[in-house]
Formats: C-alpha cells, structure tokens, sequence
C-alpha cells in the first residue's frame, strides 16, 4: 500500500501507466477498433491527407495509416514484452547459477556474459536474425539474447550478496538444497531489480524492434510494424508528412511512457539502483 | 602501468577468440548456401561443386575455423563473396567515413551532455532543471531514425539548406552527426547530473565556497572533475551504443561507411564480410573499453593500476 502510495505521487509515471494500458487495449481490440483493414490498398486513395475517412492520411499504396499504427500497436507491445520476458528468465537463470554455485560455473557463465558483451546488441540481434532469417519470432529471439547479459550481471551480483544473508544460512542449515534454496529463498529477494530493469528494457527492446524494422531486417512487410512504416515513408518526405509523422510519434509515446514507467518503478521498488 | 596494459591485453584474448567463435558459428548455421546465391539457379551440380572447392566451403567446420582464425592474424579475412574483393580492403575503405561519422556524433554529445548535466545540477529543482531533464528523457525514447528523418524534412526538404545523403562534403556530415550526437548527450546530461548532484553535497564544495570561490569556479573546476568518473565510463559504453547507431544512421543517410556495408552483406549472406565486420566491432569494443579504463588513472591519482 505504502509502494502504491509513493507510486501515485507521480504524476508523470501515473500518467505514463495509463498511457500503456490504453495501448494494451488498443492492442487486444485492433479489429474493433481500426476504421479500415489495415492490409487493404485503396489504391486511387494512396498518399491522401489526413480526412474523415482517412484520419491520419494514406500511405504510398493506399493503406490507412491509422488502422496500421493501431494494428502496429499489437507488434510493438508483443516483441517488446516477449523479449524482455526471454531475457529475463534466461538472464536471470544464469545470474543466478554463476552467483549462487560460484566456483567453475560462474568462470564459464560469466565469460560467456563477456564474449556477448563484446559485441554491441544491435549487431548480435543483425546476427542472429541474418542466422535465422527475418520473422516475428526470430526478432523477438535476437531482441532478447541481446539484452541478457545485462540481466546475468545484475542478478549474480544481487545473488552473490543475498547467499552471504542469515536467511539463506538458516535456511541452509535446516537441511534445504540448493535449488530450493535459489528458487525459495533467494528469488523472492531479487525480484524487484529485474522487474525494474524488465520495466525499463521494455523501451530499449520496442526501440530495437522498430530500428531493425526500419533497415529491412525487422518484421516482414505487409505485417503493419511502426519502423517499417517509417522505412516506407522515408522515399514520400516531400509529399506526405503524415506518413512519418503519426508512425514516428506512435514509437516516441509508446518508449517514453515505458521509460517513465521504469524509471518511478525504479524509484519506488529498488532505489539503489538509481544512479 | 605497462604491466597493466599488458594483462588487459592478454586478458582480452579468450574474449576475442570466443567472439570469433560465436561468430563464426553463427554465420554457418545461417540456413541457405552462399554458393547458391553466388551462381544463378541454372549453374550446374559441377560449377557449384567446383565454386565450393574454390571457397574452402567444402572443408570440415573446424578447419574452416582455423582458417579464419589464422587468416584473420595475418590481417586476411577473406574475399567478400559479392564484390570477390579481399574483405580487409573494402572494411578499410569504409571505416575513415564510419569513425569521422562517430568521433563528429561524441564532438557534439559529450561537450553537450555534459553542459545540459552540469546546468541541470547547479539549478537543481527549478524550471532549467526539469525542462533539460523531459529533453534529456525524450533524447532516450525517441528513436534516432525519427529524429533523422524529422531533420532531414526540416532541414533537406522544406528549408534546403543540407545535404541529406551521401559523404561528397563536409556538409553531408552535419545532419548524420547530430542526430547520433543529440541521442548519446541524453544519456551522458542524466549522468552527469546525477554525479554533479552527490559531488555538491561533500565537504570539499562547501569549503570551496567557504573560501568565497565564485560558484562557476566551484562548479567546473572543484565538482565536475570528480563527477568525470562515472561520466567517463558512460562514454566509453556511448562509443559502444554508437558504433551500433551507425548501422541505422548510415543506411538513413547513405553514408557510406562500415554500418552500410554490414547491413548490405546480411542482406547478400556475404559470410566472410559478416565475419570481418563482426571481429573489427569486437575489437574496436575491447579497444574502447581499455583506453577508458587508462582514462580513469589520469582524471582520478588514486587509482593504481595492478
């Protein structure tokens, strides 16, 4: 109640909250609520400004730039939540293993935390999507591998420092395992650094999602994504604005929000973190 | 300290090789035979046979590997199967145009990222404060190819006043470097501030001003030196995320550096300019990483290299 409290407080982060709900909404209700399908070329329509039946325009064939923004919205949020969850679960695995266990495990997890760290994410997630060719689900693998060594590093930190606690030596010394130990004991205890961090990585990975879009390595066309309607505005500048404009400030409000929303959770759950 | 050097160095040769590993695994399991890419779909079993051959593609992985590897130390990684020119020589001629792209993006980031910080911490909790912090914020959720083209309408399409594709001047240069270098400032005012705000708490400021220094003094001469610390750690993370950034800034701008050329050899399953353009990141990355941590010995006496 006393988190909830000094959460609301926030103006901008209660806000930011909302925000993301209404677009969990629009996401779950993209078919109730697009005026068009998103797919379909109304071709003596294409590059149309902004109208009634039209809200936010046409694009270069025809397609109406709200119903995809609105289906993008499902893309996004998708990705977005399904990397950071990937990274997380599997971040957080090997932090756990290589803090708790210590000894060889930890050398291997962590040289293979710095071997990842040696390549930039963009260029990992390039990799791997170049080694499993562009799709949905591939993006969402690439997105997520590439932001686990983050999750690893923080977790075997928090673990390294909660194994040395009382409440793990009881627990040890009335006869539980390892495993129980880490899953039991120690868990709950780092639970809220990586919710933090998941809450703040859902931007990065919406970032990622549509910047790899945007070069042609993303999601496939027709599926509406943000980034790749940005990619196909790039050639029509001159004549139609509301083709990058809407795309654009759909990607920049759903990333701020996400962000504002991590950094109050940062404050409110786990304020050694903030830096 | 040349001890120090030296254990970086070796101590970044099993990161280095397990990159090259990672890599070059990675590029082999990639579904699809360059081979088949290479020819036409009429060439017959024989040409494709023989072009294999031609390729050591026909090799067990692990001599492949060693291959690389040993190519790789004597500076050959390989002829690019689409220009069929050596790798090295087309990643030379693209990499003056990649770095004058990044160290233009860290000129304007790092003198403005500081500067905003430095401001947002001296006027703590007023209106300057906040207005540089929702900037600061929005330089971390806008994605850098929105801006891109955001600048290239302003400034290409309606005002006319710069180039927005290609390198042929140093006019070319200017849209490209903002956009990276306004994305990593964000970052580096935030950090900034926060240092700023903890190093005008101590003892030492208070003195300072005690003895009646005049607050800018205070401010850049006693505060920010020791709020370089972290700041310079940031940095060196900055020209990480920036190397990265080009990838999307020069396919933005069609700038035609290294970033370009990447994307273009993943489209064309260009393996060996895939693996080369992998290893000089990894190194350039490791590179980066040591020359800040030999930063951090000239801005702070106390740490000691061992």
């Amino acid at each position: 109640m006393r988190l909830l409290r000094r959460f609301l407080r926030k103006k901008a982060a209660v806000i930011a909250g909302l925000y993301i709900f209404l677009l969990l909404f629009t996401a779950l209700f993209a078919a109730q609520l697009s005026p068009h399908d998103p797919l379909k070329v109304y071709s003596a329509h294409a590059l149309e400004a902004p109208s009634v039946t039209f809200p936010l325009g046409t694009d270069n064939l025809g397609r109406d730039i709200l119903s995809r923004i609105i289906y993008g919205t499902r893309v996004s949020l998708r990705v977005g939540l399904m990397a950071v969850s990937i990274a997380a679960v599997i971040g957080s695995t090997m932090g756990m293993l290589a803090g708790y266990l210590g000894g060889w495990i930890d050398q291997i997890v962590m040289r293979i935390v710095d071997i990842m760290l040696a390549i930039p994410g963009i260029l990992l997630a390039l990799i791997i999507i170049a080694t499993l060719g562009p799709s949905m689900n591939n993006l969402i693998l690439a997105v997520g591998i590439s932001s686990v060594p983050t999750y690893a590093r923080l977790v075997r930190g928090t673990v390294l420092s909660a194994r040395e606690r009382e409440y793990v030596e009881a627990a040890r010394a009335l006869g539980s395992g390892s495993l129980r130990i880490m899953l039991k004991h120690i868990l709950p205890n780092i639970v809220a650094p990586i919710v933090v961090l998941g809450s703040l990585g859902v931007g990065v990975a919406i970032l990622s999602t549509a910047g790899l879009s945007f070069i042609g390595l993303g999601v496939r066309p027709p599926t509406p994504e943000w980034g790749g309607m940005l990619a196909d505005a790039r050639t029509y500048l001159r004549d139609a604005w509301w083709m990058f404009t809407f795309p654009g400030l759909a990607i920049s409000s759903t990333v701020l929000s996400a962000n504002l929303l991590g950094d109050a959770l940062r404050d409110v759950l786990d304020p050694r973190l903030k830096q | 300290m040349l001890t120090y050097v030296i254990k970086r160095l070796v101590a970044a040769v099993p990161t280095l090789l397990g990159v090259t590993l990672v890599i070059f695994s990675m590029v082999h399991l990639t579904p699809g035979d360059p081979v088949q890419v290479m020819l036409d779909v009429h060439a017959s079993a024989d040409q494709v046979a023989r072009l294999r051959a031609e390729l050591g593609l026909d090799r067990p992985l692990p001599e492949q590997y060693a291959r690389f590897l040993f190519g790789a130390l004597r500076g050959d990684l390989g002829n690019s199967l689409k220009s069929g020119r050596p790798v090295g020589a087309e990643m030379a001629e693209r990499l003056p145009a990649t770095l004058l792209l990044a160290l233009a993006g860290m000129g304007i980031a790092i003198p403005l990222g500081i500067f905003l910080g430095v401001v947002a911490a001296a006027r703590r909790d007023t209106w300057v404060d906040s207005v540089t912090m929702v900037i600061a914020m929005m330089g971390v959720s806008l994605p850098s190819f929105w801006i891109g083209i955001l600048l290239i309408y302003v400034f290409g399409v309606q005002l006319n006043l710069l180039p927005v594709a290609g390198a042929s001047s140093w006019k070319h240069l200017i849209l490209p470097a903002v956009t990276l270098g306004t994305l990593a400032s964000s970052v580096l005012a935030r950090m900034t501030r926060s240092g700023m705000l903890e190093v005008l708490n101590s003892d030492y400021v208070r003195t300072a001003r005690a003895k009646g220094l005049s607050g800018k003094v205070v401010l850049y001469k006693h505060a920010l030196k020791n709020t370089l610390i972290p700041v310079v750690t940031i940095i060196g993370v900055q020209i990480g995320s920036l190397l990265g950034g080009t990838f999307i800034i020069e396919q933005l701008y069609a700038w035609p550096g290294v970033g370009r050329l990447a994307v273009g050899a993943i489209q064309a399953r260009d393996y060996p300019m895939m693996q080369g353009i992998g290893l000089y990141v990894a190194f350039a990355y490791v590179a980066v990483n040591l020359v800040v941590d030999l930063i951090y010995g000239l801005l702070d006496p106390r740490i000691r290299y061992s």
